[in-house]
């Protein structure tokens, strides 16, 4: 069959050879709208796929079942039980025993001003070496070391991320300190674990933080670190390979229910891979990727869509007269209809193929700037996927094919005889809508001539706009990215918490036993400032309708010193007690505010309240012997409880690992912070509910609040000596897990925020090409039907610069106009990606004067950079020529 | 003191190059033309009368020879001296009428008038939109279009949007109007309305018009022919034989 007759396919050649400029620049749309879908959606699963290989490579836990905070399990009894429900149940693949112990380093960091030594806060996990590699749960790909390691007790495999932050290597040293002692260690690989692919220490402390160190030594020798000879608190379990989700949760919900009923109750739900810390905020990540996969192609595709219609519909015009003699001459309507659609369709076919080509290279590069900036093992895996290729060349087929059948029925439905009268029809001059609206009829002509071309083809008017306003789009998004994060960062680390050292303990410190000490003595520091000691424990939130995870920040006073609140309107006030301070992420996401209350899930720490009974018991024996030998004994005990049994007294890692008591409190206030997670209180509040007031308030008068870190800011944060000569004097207290400075967790949000900064960067890329391919072609085109009236008026003696105003004003007009249509689908675009892509953070869209000024001219800029061809193919023209060509 | 003619073309040819052929548009052409000649430029196509109105209204240049108008050589200036003398000195009548489509009837004046500015009536030149705008009436009333004003081109017939053209052509004031086919996509009465408008405001005004067609019958109305055949240039003063009313064509 013949596709095209001899003389369609000449033509179809000469039309595209003849309007070349256009045709790349259409072509160029479609390469980019489809080759974003490919690149945007392959590398997304391509991702995932590199993923699935990482941890398919390390047996990554199908789920993870910890104990209550203050229980161990013996590993020998949880094993006779395990073997019995594997028995029974084959699908149950690998379990492995671990140990999990809180933990702080020694390590030093190379800065501008030399060597800087920090106290940094990790953990310690007890893994049983003895097992290879594929009975190994959560295993390791080794970046340096031996795979397969000989330890000693004295030997560690160190996280990547933590190796790479303090440049450690194997055979350094590592100066750990856990459960209160300290050792030094000697560093037998570095490695990645599925775990810790994104280092966060807990959903609660939910940054991710290169500096938290995960170190991983042999069982035994972590039981002996922390006197907890044959016990572990947390199992990891690898189930059978393609299990479907029914399965896997029913056998998981088996095992849970009966090793709850063999441990009576010692364990906390189990949580799944999708949950596990790193991968659920990977997936966070992967999920805002996915978002922008549909976002931006949908865009680019309507704009090139915009820019076929415009430029097909403006070569049938052109060509009525050709369209006229070849049906004359009895070609038939069919052979007009597929030369026309062929346009189109040449487009639609080669700018898909090349696209798709493109994607396909660039979505292995999406893996590897994710994996880069992510510090990620670096495995990539392009595959390529068959339904994409094909929904992309449908997707572009379609869309250019479509954009081009309507032009090409009309051009079908010309007929002869109308045809042959005339070629272009521009539209018709009328007095433009502001004339109309103002009454003006005495505007200077070279103002009324670009007015009036506005409104005189409102349709094309209309989709330059739309095409403007699409670009703009994408910067508003970009630029409200950017101010916002970095709006937001800057503003919560110098106004709302301007602190600048905070110091955590391992576990609780109470208030009557060494806290107040270590205040008045940090107090009295050279350079110090301020001291307000927190309590931090994870919660649950909830509302009627609504349960949402958050960490809870108690304060020891109604007005720290080291946190500003913003608060978010009036009605908003200091912190009192009984009362829950929300950030304003938080309060959006509980769709709560000032007044509401809320239910909330505190911790319940068993061990800590029998500590207490223990302590209790101990005054009435000694209350015999005098009031102040018993408060001296009482302490004597609880002191000596609590340090003999410092792991049973921190949290589980998440919010399930919690016991938990349910209570009604107020919000009294909402302040607008970049946590999308956090509430804050009073201890008096939390310690209340939690039951520990009962010492505080009772005839021994000792205040047992427990405090988990102490937040200091010093007078001069500049001066790097004086914070250093603090942090040195800070260390030799005792219990202390890690030392930060206020900038050091600045600088792990900013890195938190470079592979998004790198989106923005690719955006405003993106943005400004579409704007410049958008513009340029509806120019091109307005330019070409409108060759003689340029002509005619550069005759009468216009001059070229008078010429290029003319035009240039009407390209303002519709790129101000463009810009105003774009500024709020752009904000509202920013919001919905900002407020779904990152649950952890929340950042109150803003754009700043300086990125709306850019904004602005950036536009403008690139209008006029686009309308250069337009102008040079008009100071060319022959004026002789084109004003004797004929107009219908 | 000599009397300088408005125009004067001496030894002008004109080359064009297409592919690999060079073809003569005009051949080593000479001729004098008076003020206020209503002259009629014909012969069969492609003897050059569009090359030789293009090159006298400075839309192009010779490829040899000097063009002289008021004694000024405008045969080798610049783009923009080209665009600032075609300005001031020509005003254009076209074939397709060329309006403005976007503009009204007087706006369509009032865009030849903003080039150069009116003389208003303490004789200085003036670019306010209200002396422009009175002027650009003026001459609507001159063409009999006082009523049409306010209309678009498209809601004008071919023979009102040629008179709009005449009025935008002359108001400026400039020495010479050039005609390329101004009948040619009228009907007949219509072109003879027109031609006879044009007679009138080269009476009235004393402007040189110089009209192209390829109609020898026009000649019978020129004071002042110029024939150009394949085989050269023939030039001659005439006094009109024709009454426009008798034209026939």
């Amino acid at each position: 069959m013949n596709f095209l007759s001899q003389y369609w396919r000449k033509k179809l050649i000469g039309d595209i050879k003849q309007q070349k400029l256009l045709f790349s620049a259409l072509f160029f749309l479609c390469i980019f709208g489809v080759g974003s879908y490919v690149t945007l959606t392959m590398g997304y699963t391509n991702l995932y796929a590199s993923l699935d290989r990482i941890y398919a490579t390390t047996n990554f836990a199908d789920v993870e079942i910890n104990t209550h905070s203050d229980i161990w399990f013996n590993i020998s009894e949880v094993e006779s039980f395990v073997k019995n429900f594997s028995k029974q149940n084959p699908e149950v693949g690998t379990i492995n025993f671990r140990l999990l112990a809180a933990s702080g380093y020694n390590s030093s960091i190379e800065t501008k001003d030399g060597t800087r030594f920090q106290l940094t806060a990790g953990r310690a996990i007890g893994i049983d070496w003895t097992f290879s590699q594929t009975e190994m749960v959560n295993g390791f790909i080794f970046t340096e070391g031996m795979e397969n390691p000989n330890p000693v007790n004295n030997s560690i495999l160190l996280e990547a991320h933590y190796a790479r932050t303090y440049d450690l290597h194997v055979n350094d040293s590592l100066q750990t300190k856990i459960n209160g002692q300290e050792f030094n260690l000697t560093i037998q690989g570095i490695v990645y674990n599925p775990e810790s692919l994104i280092v966060i220490p807990s959903r609660h402390d939910f940054l991710p933080n290169n500096r938290f160190g995960n170190i991983y030594l042999p069982l035994r020798a972590l039981q002996e670190y922390t006197n907890l000879t044959d016990l572990a608190n947390n199992i990891i379990i690898k189930l059978a390979d393609d299990l479907h989700d029914e399965a896997r949760s029913s056998i998981v919900s088996n095992f849970y229910r009966e090793l709850n009923l063999y441990t009576t109750n010692s364990f906390a739900p189990p949580i799944f891979q999708e949950y596990q810390v790193s991968n659920w905020a990977i997936n966070m990540d992967l999920e805002e990727i996915n978002k922008i996969a549909i976002v931006l192609p949908i865009l680019i595709l309507g704009v090139a869509s915009i820019a076929i219609f415009i430029t097909l519909n403006r070569l049938v015009q052109s060509q009525r007269r050709i369209i006229g003699i070849a049906s004359s001459l009895g070609y038939t309507p069919n052979d007009i209809l597929l030369h026309y659609t062929s346009f189109s369709l040449i487009l639609g076919i080669l700018g898909s193929l090349v696209g798709i080509i493109l994607g396909i290279l660039l979505s292995g590069g999406i893996t590897w700037v994710y994996a880069y900036f992510m510090g990620f093992p670096a495995i990539i895996s392009v595959e390529l996927q068959l339904e994409v290729i094909l929904s992309a060349f449908f997707i572009g087929v379609s869309v250019t094919f479509i954009s081009g059948l309507i032009p090409a029925v009309k051009a079908n439905l010309i007929s002869p005889r109308e045809a042959l009268q005339g070629n272009i029809t521009v539209g018709k001059g009328r007095f433009s809508f502001i004339e109309k609206l103002l009454r003006i009829r005495s505007f200077r002509i070279r103002f009324t001539i670009p007015l009036r071309n506005l409104f005189r083809q409102r349709s094309r008017t209309i989709a330059t706009i739309f095409a403007i306003s699409a670009s703009v789009m994408i910067l508003v998004v970009s630029g409200a990215f950017n101010d916002s994060i970095n709006t937001g960062i800057s503003k919560q680390f110098s106004e709302t918490s301007p602190y600048h050292l905070t110091v955590s303990y391992d576990g609780f410190k109470f208030a009557d036993l060494g806290l107040l000490d270590d205040i008045a003595f940090i107090e009295q520091l050279p350079g110090v400032e301020s001291v307000d000691p927190v309590l931090e424990l994870p919660s649950i939130l909830e509302t009627s309708s609504r349960k949402e995870e958050a960490l809870i920040i108690a304060w020891n006073s109604s007005s720290p010193r080291a946190h500003n609140f913003q608060w978010t309107s009036k009605g908003d006030q200091l912190l009192p007690n009984s009362s829950l301070i929300l950030t304003s992420g938080l309060a959006r996401t509980l769709g709560s505010s000032t007044g509401s209350i809320l239910s909330y899930g505190y911790p319940r720490i068993p061990y800590l309240n029998s500590a207490f009974e223990i302590a209790n018991a101990t005054w009435n024996i000694w209350f015999t012997f005098g009031e102040e030998r018993a408060r001296n004994e009482t302490l004597d005990e609880i002191y000596s409880l609590i340090t003999r049994n410092k792991e049973r007294l921190s949290f589980s890692q998440t919010s399930e690992g919690v016991n938990l008591r349910n209570a009604d409190i107020t919000v009294t206030g909402v302040s607008e912070e970049i946590w999308g997670s956090v509430a804050y209180t009073t201890v008096q509040t939390l310690t209340e509910s939690m039951g520990i007031d009962i010492f505080k308030n009772s005839h021994l008068d000792i205040d047992l609040s427990p405090y988990s870190k102490l937040i200091l800011k010093v007078k001069n944060p500049n001066n790097l000596t004086i914070l250093e000569n603090i942090k040195t004097e800070i260390s030799s207290l005792s219990e202390i897990r890690s030392i930060t400075f206020g900038y050091d967790f600045r600088t792990s949000v900013n890195l938190t925020m470079t592979a998004f900064n790198v989106i923005v960067t690719i955006f405003i890329i993106f943005a400004c090409i579409l704007a410049g391919a958008a513009i340029f072609t509806t120019i091109h085109i307005n330019f070409q039907e409108r060759a003689r009236e340029s002509a005619t008026m550069l005759t009468l003696g216009l001059s070229d610069q008078e010429f290029l105003f003319i035009i240039t004003i009407e390209n303002v007009f519709q790129t101000i106009m463009g810009i105003l249509g774009g500024i709020l689908p752009g904000l509202l675009l920013a919001d919905w990606i900002l407020s779904n892509a990152l649950r952890t953070f929340y950042f109150r869209i803003i754009v700043t004067p300086q990125t709306w000024i850019i904004l602005w001219f950036g536009v403008l800029l690139i209008v006029l950079i686009s309308q250069i061809p337009a102008i040079i193919q008009g100071v060319k023209m022959d004026l002789a020529e084109v004003t004797k060509e004929f107009s219908h | 003191m000599s009397v300088v003619n408005l125009i004067n073309l001496e030894n002008v040819s004109k080359y064009y190059t297409m592919g690999e052929v060079q073809v003569n548009a005009l051949s080593d052409l000479s001729l004098e033309i008076d003020r206020g000649k209503f002259v009629v430029l014909i012969g069969p196509s492609g003897t050059g009368k569009s090359t030789l109105l293009n090159i006298i209204s400075a839309i192009d240049t010779p490829s040899k020879g000097r063009i002289l108008i008021e004694g000024v050589d405008i045969s080798f200036l610049t783009r923009k001296q080209r665009a600032q003398f075609r300005r001031h000195k020509i005003g254009f009548i076209f074939q397709f009428f060329n309006l403005l489509p976007t503009l009204t009837a007087v706006e369509n004046v009032e865009f030849g008038l903003a080039l150069v500015g009116v003389t208003n009536s303490s004789g200085n030149i003036s670019y306010d939109t209200r002396d422009i705008h009175s002027t650009a009436l003026g001459w609507l009333e001159k063409v009999g279009l006082t009523h049409r004003a306010n209309h678009f081109p498209s809601q004008m017939s071919g023979g009102e949007q040629q008179r709009v053209a005449i009025a935008r052509a002359l108001a400026k004031d400039p020495p010479i109007i050039i005609a390329d086919e101004p009948t040619g996509n009228l009907d007949f009465r219509t072109g003879i309305k027109v031609l006879k408008l044009m007679k009138e405001l080269n009476k009235q005004t004393q402007k040189t018009f110089i009209i192209a067609t390829h109609n020898s019958q026009l000649a019978k109305i020129a004071d002042y022919v110029i024939s150009l055949q394949m085989g050269g240039v023939e030039t001659y003063d005439q006094i009109p034989k024709e009454d426009l009313d008798n034209l026939i064509w």
